[in-house]
């Protein structure tokens, strides 16, 4: 039981060649590119989709930051698909690592704070210090300003995977406590049997907002530096 | 066979007007097929047009059959044969993604059944590789 908790992630392998390529890639495999003027359902819907999102996103951009909207676009889907999978039995979820969240939080972030001082670095500096601040509250402020912005990829990073991490263990826990009550107390574990099927329905809203969450704050970080 | 006859666009009376040619009721009237237009890979006449209808197996080279036309026997053959170079592994796997997309996804009413065939597969491989630490689980409850 103990060993267990952890099992669901460690990177799986089969005959000792990892399979954490194939499940990376998997999603490229299910979005695929319409060859016709009229693509079939599932592309139609697919567009739809993108389309939304697209929009949603990046209206408040200028010409600069939309130029974002590919890698943006792709950030959402691939999270939230690979958040989607991870909820399928005996799944292996990608975000539940941090090495791999903070190999996309923190590019991104840097790439936002660069082109910042690149292109607008009065505003950028700017940044550091609210309008209205008290004179004796500048030089605190600062450095207060300073540290939450070498947070933002860390917190990035690190709510993605708390967020799958947690929610993936809640499962495990309850599922396994419903099992063992079923033997003892019907009664008791069918209680359990709803709050796991009321988890799950979370766990499905969760995956989906939590690559809503990390895409807007990537977004509103480009906007502020565009 | 009766499918290699000539196709001759003659009367139903010809055997009687010809008894003692060889062969005379081979020359019986019959409807055209498309076989007889498209020419047999297996005749002497046959092009790089013609179509291997009546050929027997073994007149394919085993590199160029489908694996569903090879005999049991010639499988393990017709697996060394197989190209296993990186260029070779990948239009594989590419020939079969288009087989599955083309057969149950980009179809003019798509359901649902594509993407669960695919997802089924998804967590069948997935539990080939967790196997490892569930079976330690399954035996520790049934011992």
């Amino acid at each position: 039981m103990n060993e267990n908790l952890f099992a669901p992630f460690i990177c799986p392998t089969i005959m000792g060649i990892s399979t954490l390529p194939i499940i990376m890639i998997f999603p490229c495999l299910i979005f695929t590119t319409p060859k016709r003027w009229l693509p079939n359902r599932i592309q139609m819907l697919q567009i739809w989709l993108i389309r939304l999102i697209t929009k949603q996103m990046m209206t408040m951009h200028n010409n600069l930051g939309r130029t974002w909207a590919l890698m943006l676009m792709t950030l959402i889907l691939f999270i939230a698909t690979t958040n989607l999978l991870g909820l399928l039995p005996y799944s292996f979820t990608p975000t539940t690592q941090l090495s791999m969240n903070i190999s996309m939080a923190i590019p991104l972030w840097m790439a936002t704070v660069l082109l910042g001082f690149r292109n607008k670095p009065k505003t950028s500096l700017a940044h550091f210090l609210p309008q209205g601040t008290p004179t004796l509250l500048i030089p605190m402020l600062i450095i207060i300003e300073t540290i939450s912005l070498f947070i933002q990829p860390l917190a990035l990073a690190v709510r993605l995977t708390a967020n799958i991490t947690a929610g993936h263990l809640l499962i495990h826990l309850i599922s396994s406590a419903a099992l063992a009550l079923v033997s003892i107390n019907i009664v008791l574990s069918s209680v359990t049997l709803i709050v796991l099927f009321l988890l799950t329905i979370l766990e499905l809203a969760v995956a989906m907002i939590q690559a809503y969450v990390f895409t807007l704050l990537v977004s509103l970080y480009l906007h502020n530096n565009t | 066979p009766a499918s290699r006859e000539p196709f001759l666009a003659l009367p139903d009376f010809i055997s009687a007007l010809f008894p003692s040619s060889p062969c005379a009721a081979c020359y019986t009237s019959r409807t055209l097929r498309w076989q007889d237009v498209v020419p047999d890979c297996s005749s002497e006449f046959g092009n790089k047009f013609c179509i291997w209808i009546n050929a027997a197996p073994l007149s394919v080279p085993l590199r160029e059959q489908r694996l569903l036309d090879v005999k049991l026997q010639q499988v393990p053959a017709w697996i060394m044969k197989r190209d296993f170079s990186p260029s070779g592994m990948f239009k594989a796997v590419r020939r079969g993604y288009n087989a599955y997309f083309n057969k149950y996804i980009d179809v003019k009413k798509g359901g649902i059944g594509g993407v669960t065939m695919v997802l089924a597969g998804y967590i069948l491989l997935n539990y080939c590789a967790a196997y490892k630490e569930l079976k330690h689980e399954r035996w520790r409850k049934y011992h």
